[in-house]
């Protein structure tokens, strides 16, 4: 930002000077700049390249003092007015020619902006002298009043840079300020993400020991209404006539209704609220360990259930993976049409990096407008016809989406249904 | 008469102690029981305390089927008391409760539990149950415990 700044000025201080010079370019005296204490040429007017004789390429650049070689006078005032910024003149006279010749130089130091920009030189012959005097002296008045004018512009362009300059200072400050507040403002948000995970945890962790405590204070009751209401049957057996001995039966049902809605609810918190780690896991085991604790059902319904491989590895949760299979299989066992008994298939598909699984029944089936519901907490079609606490296959739903699974079914009433469901393969 | 081996019951809950006579007595168990509410009347039984010093009326158990979730000291507590009496230590306690998360189970071993049994849901396989301890209370060998001089258990075995 700084160094665009004094460019800036270099430039406008350049161009005044280019300026200030152009009056020179015109004048009938030569006249030269030259800058630094090298007294350097950097200007001379078509005068002065008359004066000497030489093409101005060949003057510009060169130092003054090899311009007039024998002229240590003339270099000591250069240097004077070099180091005191007084202007100074002199005269000398020259022999060498059949004339007498009488060498002027004027010297004074040129300021733009109060920034000495070099030595301004001007030589003229004493034959001319007069003349080039007065022309010379024209040329300093209006030279100067030029420069007082250059000067005044300089001024006004340089306030005009200050104030940008000063804007700009306060530009930066706020951006400085706006990106302070930025970094305190991540800073604080950092907090309050790291604060937030950890009452999110917390939380959590309540959330787990609520769901708990409340299923298992709740269960305690059940209990003992299940096992009171069949001791009542049994105390009072002969005295119960057939409608009391109904009314302790459904009170005995319920509960145990009860208490298994408690007991599939607490199987569905655990999958919403436990860390679901995916590990590697072969689709047999699950299978098997599924078809084992169905085992007793599965001989009393006298079902036909096939399991056909080859059972490839996906990654899973396993222990929610066989409550998954577990409850699939279960509603397989479950809603048969009358009559027929339970045929279970299933099978494996493998599509890129997918794995298919199947569980085919030829049981009930599942109209279309209903196929969405079914995986709904609670939602049994058939209400309390084929039992089940309407929570299976929310698990199944909850269980699959936990293992960034997809799941579906295509059903058709009366024929049976195909549930399916997705997972990666692990090779 | 010989004394019998004494069960304590250890629960809060006076339907699951009412439950629990039932299926020892379907169960045709005839072993008698004591029963306590809490963590806190567990301990003053066990240590003799006020009522409790007196032995003929509540004998030091053979048996103690603990409760984990109970008011005024848990099972928890009463498990680590039991296990820090050098008169008592030896104590067969089996946890006798409702709860079977792992946490749960892990450390009621970790506080010396001799068993854990979940309280089944149905009475039939209570029954069954209490049926199986009666067995085992038969053929386990219990070690001896000398609460006091008043000393009244002996027996293990039949």
């Amino acid at each position: 930002m700084l160094t665009k700044i004094v460019s800036a000025v270099r430039d406008s201080a350049t161009r005044l000077l280019r300026l200030g010079l152009s009056f020179a370019d015109g004048a009938p005296i030569p006249m030269a700049m030259v800058e630094g204490s090298g007294h350097i040429v950097r200007y001379i007017n078509p005068a002065f390249c008359q004066l000497f004789d030489l093409p101005k390429d060949e003057i510009l650049g060169l130092r003054f003092g090899d311009l007039v070689p024998k002229n240590d006078q003339c270099l000591k005032l250069l240097d004077r007015v070099f180091r005191t910024g007084m202007p100074a003149s002199h005269t000398e006279e020259e022999h060498s020619t059949t004339h007498p010749l009488f060498w002027s130089y004027t010297m004074w130091p040129v300021f733009v902006d109060k920034r000495p920009q070099g030595i301004m030189i001007q030589v003229t012959e004493t034959a001319e002298l007069r003349e080039k005097t007065l022309a010379m002296n024209e040329a300093l008045i209006l030279g100067s009043i030029r420069q007082h004018e250059l000067t005044s512009a300089a001024d006004l362009s340089n306030a005009q840079l200050l104030v940008e300059m000063g804007e700009r200072k306060l530009a930066e400050e706020a951006l400085r300020e706006a990106q302070a507040q930025l970094m305190d403002r991540a800073g604080q948000l950092e907090g309050l993400v790291i604060e937030s995970t950890a009452e999110l945890t917390a939380t959590n962790k309540q959330l787990e020991a609520f769901v708990y405590s409340i299923a298992h204070d709740l269960r305690a009751p059940l209990r003992s209404m299940q096992a009171f209401s069949t001791l009542l049957m049994e105390e009072a057996g002969p005295a119960l006539n057939e409608t009391a001995k109904d009314y302790a039966n459904r009170i005995n049902k319920s509960a145990q209704f009860m208490d298994a809605m408690l007991k599939d609810l607490l199987a569905f918190s655990c999958i919403s609220q436990q860390s679901v780690g995916l590990t590697p896991v072969r689709l047999e085991t699950i299978i098997e360990s599924a078809l084992s604790q169905l085992e007793a059902d599965i001989q009393r319904t006298n079902a036909h259930v096939e399991s056909i491989g080859p059972w490839p590895t996906v990654l899973a949760h396993e222990p929610t993976l066989v409550q998954v299979v577990c409850n699939l299989v279960n509603n397989a066992l479950k809603f048969v049409r009358p009559g027929v008994p339970p045929f279970v298939r299933l099978w494996a598909e493998q599509e890129k990096n997918l794995i298919r699984v199947w569980v085919e029944d030829r049981g009930l089936g599942i109209a279309s407008d209903h196929q969405f519901q079914i995986f709904r907490l609670f939602t049994r079609l058939d209400g309390d016809k084929y039992g089940g606490t309407g929570i299976g296959l929310a698990i199944v739903q909850k269980g699959i989406e936990r293992m960034g699974g997809k799941f579906g079914v295509e059903s058709i009433a009366g024929e049976g249904s195909r549930f399916w469901f997705e997972l990666l393969t692990c090779p | 008469m010989s004394q019998k081996q004494t069960i304590l019951l250890v629960d809060d809950s006076e339907n699951d102690l009412a439950l629990m006579r039932v299926a020892f007595k379907k169960a045709h168990c005839s072993l008698p029981l004591q029963e306590v509410r809490n963590g806190e009347e567990a301990i003053a039984y066990l240590g003799g305390e006020g009522l409790y010093g007196d032995r003929e009326k509540f004998p030091l158990p053979t048996l103690v089927l603990l409760d984990l979730n109970m008011p005024r000291r848990d099972g928890f507590d009463v498990l680590s008391w039991v296990r820090a009496q050098p008169f008592l230590k030896r104590l067969s306690i089996i946890v006798w409760t409702a709860s079977a998360r792992k946490v749960d189970i892990d450390r009621a071993f970790d506080l010396g539990a001799t068993s854990f049994l979940v309280k089944p849901t149905n009475l039939e396989t209570l029954t069954a149950m209490v049926a199986c301890l009666a067995e085992w209370i038969k053929v386990n060998q219990f070690p001896s415990i000398n609460a006091d001089k008043a000393n009244l258990y002996s027996r293990t075995g039949a």
